[in-house]
C-alpha cells in the first residue's frame, strides 16, 4: 500500500450508464488494492440524462467519487483540463471510461513512481478502425512527427498517468484549446509509452466522427506549430519569382497567361486560408475567456448500511 | 436516581444551548431538570466542532446575518472571556474566481465594522498566488469547549438546576391539566415525570423525541462530518487560516486539545440525509464507525492554495452529526429555530447553527414565554 493520493479523471460524454457504472466499479476495486487514498473525478461534458442519474446513484454507493458538471459540452480535451484543475492527487490518471482498462492502473502507477513522470498509453492495434481513419492517422503522424517534429508518440491515447509536478506544469499553461498530448510533449519531463489493447465496453465503433477527427488533427497541428503558415508563404514567394521570370522573359499573352493567373490565384487562396486559420487562432486566444465553466459539483454521500437503521415512531 | 415529582421545565439535551436555557428558565423561577444522554455536559456537538466564535466574516452576501453575528460575538467574548482563546492571528484568504472579490470583501467588512487589514507580505507569500487573490488579517477567536463545559457545569449547580446524566428523554405523552408527561430512561429504569414546559435541545437528535412522541417531525438536514485535528505547519506560527469561498477550508486552534482543526467544504461532510415529515428517521449512534478518514484529501487540496500545509501533521479526527436548519425557518438575521409541537404544545424544539446564536434563542424564547403565558413557568 502506498501513502500517496491517486486521482483518476474521466470525461463523460457519449458514455452509457452501464459503461460508466462498470468503469467506476472496476476502478474502485483496482484502486482499493493498490493505494490507501484515491479519488475518482467524473467530468460531465454533456452526458445523457440517464448517465447523470446513474452517476448520482454511484455517489451514494462509492466513497471518494466527485462529479463535476460542466455548463455544456466543451469537448473531451477541455473536460480533461477541468478534471486536471480539480484533481488533488500526487498522481493523476486520465482515462476514457469506454476504452481504458482499469486493470492497467497499477502498472501505470508503478512506472510513474519509478521510471517516468508521464506514462502514456499506446494503442496496440487499430485494426478495428476503418481504412480511411487509419490512413488519416498515418498521414497525421507522419506530418506532425517527421515534418514538424512535435514528438507526439504514434498511436498514443489519452490514458496516462502523470506526477503532481507534471500536472502543475500542464495546468499552468492556459490557452483556448488544451491538448493534453501536445502539452505533454511541450513540457518535457521523463516520458514512457505503455502499449495496451483498448477495451470497447459498448461494442460499438469507437472512432471519432470524421469531422471531429479532422478538426482535432488540424487543431493539434495549428496549436503546435506555424510550419504550415511558413510553408505556404515560401511556396508563394517561390512561385511569384518564377512567375516574374516567365513573364519577364516572354512577350505576349495567350492561353498560358490564363493558366498563370489561375495558378497564382490558387496559391494566394491557399495562403489566405492558412493565414486565416492562424488569425482565427489569435482571435480565440485574445478573447481570453475561461476554457470551461463548472455548473455544479457533487461528492460522494454514502450512508452505511448499519446507519440506515431507521427509528420509526413507537406507539405509546 | 431521577428526582421524582413534577417540574416547571425539563430541558432535553445538555449541550451549550440546553445548559444556557436551563439556567435562564431556572432564573425565572420554579423547578428545572436537565437530562443528558451522554456522561458529560457539552460532550457532543458543542465539543466536536471547529470552536469558532463567528465575527461576521463568513456571510459576505448577507449584511444582516453578519451584523447580528458581530453583536453576538462581542457579547460572547465579554461573557465568556475565560473560555476563549484570542491569542492567535486569523487570516482570511480569498481564492481567485470566488463569488466575492477582494474589493467587495473589503467594502463589506467596512460596512459591518469588522476589523480587516492586509496580511503582512511574509504571510501572503506563503499562499499560492495563482490560486489566491488576496490575504487579509481579521479578528476572530476560538472557544475552549472544555473550559466552557466546566463553567456551565458549575453555573448549573450554583443555579440549582437538577441535572441527570446518561438519561434519555424517550417520549412525551398525555397532558393532565397544565402538566405533560415525559418518560425518562436511564440504564436501570424508566421513570415518568411531569413538566409544564419541555425544551427539546437535542440538536441532531431533535426528531427522535418527536417521532417517539408521535409528533410531526421537523424537516431537518443532517450531515455526518469529519474535522481533522492537526499540528499546524510551523511556517504559520500558530495563525488560523480560512480560505473562501470556492474551495473553502479552514484551519484554526482547538484550544481544549492544543491542536488545530482542519475542515474542508468538500471533505468534511461524509454524507447527508433528510428527516422528512411522515418518514422514518435515520439514526447514527457512532458517526466514526465504518468511516475512512479523509484527512489526506483535505490536506492535499489545502496544499494547492497554501503549500506549507504539506508540513502539517495529522493526529486525530472529530466526528459528529451536524444538523442544518430547515431553510423555511430561517430569516436572514437569525438562523435559529424555535418551534412548538402541534401535538404536544408543551414541547418547544430549539436549534441553532452556531454557538453564539444562543443569545438569539434566549431572546426568542423569552419573547414567546411572555406572549404565551400558557407555557410560562408557574
Amino acid at each position: 500500500m502506498n501513502e500517496s493520493l491517486v486521482s483518476v479523471v474521466a470525461p463523460l460524454e457519449g458514455d452509457t450508464p452501464d459503461v460508466v457504472q462498470a468503469f467506476v466499479e472496476e476502478t474502485v476495486a483496482v484502486l482499493r488494492g493498490v493505494v490507501t487514498h484515491y479519488e475518482i473525478i467524473l467530468v460531465d461534458d454533456g452526458a445523457a440524462e440517464a448517465t447523470v442519474t446513474r452517476v448520482r446513484a454511484l455517489l451514494e454507493r462509492y466513497d471518494f467519487v466527485r462529479f463535476l458538471r460542466l455548463s455544456r459540452h466543451f469537448g473531451e480535451e477541455t473536460a480533461i483540463t477541468a478534471g486536471l484543475d480539480a484533481a488533488i492527487g500526487d498522481y493523476v490518471i486520465v482515462m476514457l471510461p469506454n476504452m481504458d482498462p482499469p486493470t492497467l492502473i497499477p502498472e501505470f502507477l508503478e512506472r510513474a513512481r519509478s521510471e517516468a513522470d508521464v506514462v502514456y498509453g499506446v494503442r496496440m492495434h487499430r485494426k478495428s478502425e476503418p481504412f480511411w481513419y487509419r490512413a488519416g492517422a498515418r498521414l497525421f503522424y507522419w506530418y506532425i512527427n517527421k515534418v514538424v517534429r512535435a514528438g507526439i508518440p504514434e498511436d498514443s491515447t489519452q490514458f496516462r498517468c502523470m506526477s503532481r509536478q507534471v500536472v502543475n506544469a500542464i495546468t499552468q499553461i492556459r490557452g483556448s484549446d488544451q491538448y493534453l498530448r501536445l502539452l505533454t510533449s511541450y513540457i518535457g519531463f521523463r516520458k514512457q509509452g505503455l502499449p495496451y489493447a483498448p477495451l470497447n465496453r459498448t461494442g460499438a465503433a469507437i472512432v471519432r466522427p470524421k469531422r471531429e477527427a479532422v478538426h482535432l488533427a488540424r487543431a493539434l497541428v495549428m496549436d503546435h506549430t506555424t510550419h504550415p503558415l511558413r510553408t505556404v508563404c515560401w511556396v508563394g514567394v517561390v512561385l511569384a519569382i518564377f512567375n516574374f521570370i516567365v513573364v519577364a522573359t516572354r512577350s505576349g499573352g495567350g492561353s498560358d497567361g490564363q493558366l498563370h493567373g489561375a495558378l497564382a490565384f490558387l496559391v494566394i487562396a491557399v495562403m489566405l486560408a492558412a493565414i486565416g486559420e492562424y488569425v482565427a487562432g489569435i482571435v480565440n486566444r485574445l478573447r481570453d475567456r475561461p476554457a470551461y465553466y463548472v455548473r455544479e459539483e457533487h461528492t460522494s454521500s454514502v450512508l452505511l448500511r448499519e446507519e440506515r437503521k431507521n427509528v420509526v415512531g413507537m406507539t405509546s | 436516581m431521577i428526582p421524582s415529582g413534577s417540574f416547571d421545565s425539563i430541558i432535553v439535551g445538555g449541550g451549550f444551548y440546553g445548559a444556557r436555557l436551563a439556567r435562564m428558565l431556572r432564573e425565572r423561577g420554579g423547578r428545572v431538570l436537565l437530562v443528558e444522554r451522554e456522561s458529560r455536559l457539552l460532550g457532543r456537538a458543542s465539543l466536536r466542532n471547529q470552536a469558532r466564535v463567528h465575527n461576521g466574516y463568513h456571510y459576505p452576501r448577507s449584511i444582516l446575518t453578519s451584523l447580528r453575528s458581530r453583536l453576538n460575538y462581542a457579547r460572547f467574548l465579554t461573557e465568556y472571556a475565560d473560555c476563549v482563546d484570542e491569542s492567535f492571528t486569523h487570516y482570511y484568504a480569498l481564492a481567485t474566481g470566488s463569488k466575492v472579490t477582494a474589493s467587495q470583501f473589503t467594502e463589506f467588512c467596512r460596512r459591518i465594522g469588522a476589523p480587516l487589514s492586509a496580511a503582512p507580505a511574509k504571510v501572503a507569500r506563503l499562499f499560492n498566488s495563482a490560486r489566491i487573490e488576496s490575504v487579509f488579517e481579521v479578528r476572530e477567536c476560538a472557544f475552549d469547549a472544555v473550559k466552557l463545559r466546566d463553567r456551565m457545569t458549575r453555573e448549573l449547580e450554583q443555579a440549582g438546576v437538577d441535572v441527570m446524566m446518561e438519561t434519555e428523554a424517550v417520549r412525551i405523552s398525555a397532558t393532565r391539566g397544565s402538566h405533560t408527561r415525559v418518560t425518562l430512561r436511564t440504564a436501570e429504569e424508566e421513570v415518568d415525570v411531569d413538566a409544564v414546559l419541555i425544551l427539546n435541545a437535542t440538536y441532531s437528535r431533535l426528531n427522535h423525541l418527536l417521532v417517539n412522541s408521535n409528533a410531526a417531525t421537523i424537516p431537518a438536514k443532517h450531515e455526518l462530518t469529519e474535522m481533522a485535528l492537526i499540528e499546524p505547519p510551523p511556517e504559520l506560527n500558530g495563525a488560523a487560516v480560512t480560505v473562501m469561498d470556492g474551495p473553502y477550508f479552514s484551519m484554526m486552534p482547538y484550544p481544549s486539545r492544543g491542536l488545530f482543526t482542519l475542515s474542508h467544504v468538500r471533505y468534511t461532510p461524509h454524507c447527508s440525509w433528510h428527516d422528512r415529515p411522515g418518514d422514518a428517521i435515520t439514526s447514527v449512534d457512532d458517526p466514526r464507525r465504518g468511516r475512512t478518514s479523509r484527512h489526506v484529501h483535505m490536506v492535499r487540496d489545502a496544499e494547492r492554495y497554501l503549500p506549507a500545509m504539506r508540513s502539517s501533521r495529522y493526529v486525530d479526527s472529530l466526528w459528529e452529526v451536524k444538523t442544518l436548519m430547515p431553510r423555511s425557518e430561517q430569516d436572514d438575521s437569525r438562523p435559529i429555530l424555535l418551534r412548538r409541537s402541534d401535538e404536544h404544545p408543551a414541547c418547544l424544539t430549539v436549534l441553532g447553527a452556531k454557538i453564539d446564536s444562543v443569545y438569539d434563542v434566549e431572546e426568542a424564547l423569552a419573547a414567546l414565554l411572555v406572549r404565551e403565558p400558557a407555557v410560562a413557568v408557574a
